[in-house]
């Protein structure tokens, strides 16, 4: 529970395949998080490849990180970035010159209930593959986001990992499709939402088109969440309006949304739970 | 209901109890034995097995069932019930009939249904055999390894690895690898939809399958058979 008495979440956004947009939907979920009222901190727990920061446009008020609050160097408060732009939203960034065993899982733990203290939301963004790095991202976190672009490999690493967090009792998980394609689907040239679904069997919250827009915003250090209204800053805003519980039509223009939702309820249907 | 409690109870210990009130499910060469217990009176039995077919029975349909009576003394009426409002639904392909009860037996015999296992071609189970019920799908990187029978009421996915010293039963889509009789012996591999690359059967393997095999997706089972693989399309 947060300091005004709400229950806190820790949600861990994952992916088997690194470079499939976590550190994106970290950043862009909990700036249209925190835009709607919640008290939100983005966690990079990636740590040795910090760039959460960058991406948030935080990284030159970066000063202490994550492995010096558990170090006990410093306080939290003392890490953890106020975001000027959005009111209660923070950044508590990774460590660029530490390795991922810089960190054990039970110091994550502990950092991730001190965390809950203060904050509604906290966003984990994590390390790919499932090496000591993904524990740790993951060891705190109550829910998980799984995220996958529409390609066979990085499908088949996001069932691995979701078979890691079932293991370690995660729930809910769910998946986020990230990079459609719409024209190569139609082409047959990529899997479709409902190819995603039915390969991985857990239940939707989102589709990200791919949009040219993500990539000029994490170079300006501009989540699109802030502002725009490209398709994929409007993809962003339905998802964590999912994640706060509203329920949001998967929008009828895209084709590829709705086929994902159709096969979200034919699984309801026909699938054991 | 006490009831109600009680069986949501004994559903943790489903392999080991034969006298308990509720529907067990076994896997077998040929699809799934469907155990009646005695202990579920009459009027219970057809409750339980429309509830049944909402849920866990989903994964049961489309592959072959057989419905042990066990030691139930069977009525025209029951059976007359079970056949209007279960078998003759088309939710199951009821393969045969099995009882340890002599009038049961000549009730079902006489009514024209095939009594005891099916294709009695198959390898013997051994008395006593050790079955692994998983009632979940196996993700990539997940491996199960079992002496007895594997029977799996999920999917099994790409990356996902089962090894078993005897039959294998995969009630979903099959993609990952799946070794049956590790320690020899003519078992078999069934799968709800096959799609998977290879397979291995005792010493035998195969690892040159694709989508052009005709039975590429279908629910197959695969056993060996005089030291060769054959593969049988379970056509439902
Ligand atoms: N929906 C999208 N459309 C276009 N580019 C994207 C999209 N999502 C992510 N990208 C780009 O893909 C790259 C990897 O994304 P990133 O979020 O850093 O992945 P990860 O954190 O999983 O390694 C970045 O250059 C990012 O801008
Ligand atoms: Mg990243």
């Amino acid at each position: 529970m947060d300091s005004s008495g709400v229950q806190s979440r820790v949600i861990v956004i994952t992916s088997g395949k690194g470079g499939v947009g976590k550190t994106t939907t970290t950043s862009n979920l909990s700036v249209a998080l925190a835009r709607s009222g919640h008290r939100v901190v983005a966690v990079d727990a990636d740590i040795g490849l910090r760039n959460l920061d960058v991406v948030m446009g935080l990284e030159n008020r970066v000063v202490y990180n994550l492995i010096d609050v558990v170090e006990g160097s410093c306080k939290l408060s003392q890490a953890l970035v106020r975001d000027k732009r959005v009111d209660n939203l923070f950044l508590l960034p990774a460590a660029q010159t530490r390795t991922k065993d810089a960190v054990s899982s039970g110091q994550m733990e502990e950092l991730c209930s001190m965390l809950r203290e203060e904050f509604e939301y906290i966003l984990i963004d994590s390390p790919a593959g499932i090496e000591s790095g993904f524990r740790n991202a993951v060891v705190g976190a109550d829910e998980a986001l799984v995220i996958s672009t529409p390609e066979v490999p990085s499908v088949r690493d996001a069932d691995r990992i979701i078979g890691l967090l079932e293991s370690m009792e995660k729930a809910p998980i769910r998946l986020v499709v990230n990079r459609l394609r719409t024209s190569m689907v139609r082409e047959g040239e990529m899997l479709d939402v409902n190819d995603v679904l039915d390969i991985l069997a857990i239940d939707l919250i989102g589709v990200v088109p791919e949009d040219d827009s993500v990539v000029k915003s994490a170079n300006r250090g501009e989540p699109l969440t802030l502002s725009d209204s490209s398709p994929a800053a409007l993809a962003f805003q339905r998802i964590a309006a999912r994640l706060a519980g509203d329920e949001v039509p998967f929008p009828k223009f895209d084709e590829e949304n709705e086929r994902g939702l159709l096969a979200g309820l034919r699984r309801l249907f026909g699938k054991k739970d | 209901m006490a009831e109600v409690v009680e069986s949501v109870e004994n559903r943790k210990d489903l392999h080991n109890g034969a006298d308990r009130a509720e529907i067990l499910l076994k896997g077998t060469g040929y699809g799934v034995r469907m155990i009646l217990p005695e202990a579920l009176p009459d009027e219970r039995l057809l409750e339980e097995l429309l509830r049944f077919s909402g849920d866990a029975a989903r994964l049961a349909r489309g592959i072959g069932v057989v419905l042990d009576l066990q030691g139930r003394s069977l009525t025209r009426p029951l059976l007359l019930a079970l056949l209007s409002q279960f078998v003759w639904t088309g939710d199951f392909k009821v393969l045969s009939w099995m009882s340890y009860n002599v009038d049961t037996l000549e009730l079902l015999r006489s009514s024209g249904f095939s009594i005891g296992e099916p294709m009695t071609d198959k390898p013997e189970r051994s008395a006593g055999s050790n079955t692994l019920v998983l009632y979940q799908s196996l993700r990539s990187g997940q491996r199960v390894e079992h002496d007895g029978d594997v029977v799996l009421l999920g999917h099994m996915n790409d990356g996902a690895e089962i090894y078993s010293s005897g039959n294998v039963f995969i009630r979903g889509r099959l993609k990952g690898v799946v070794h049956a009789g590790m320690r020899g012996g003519e078992y078999c591999i069934s799968a709800g939809q096959f799609e998977a690359r290879q397979l291995r059967i005792a010493g035998k393997l195969c690892s040159t399958l694709g989508s052009d095999v005709e039975w590429w997706g279908k629910a197959v089972v695969i056993s060996l058979e005089n030291d060769s693989l054959v593969a049988r399309e379970l056509k439902l």
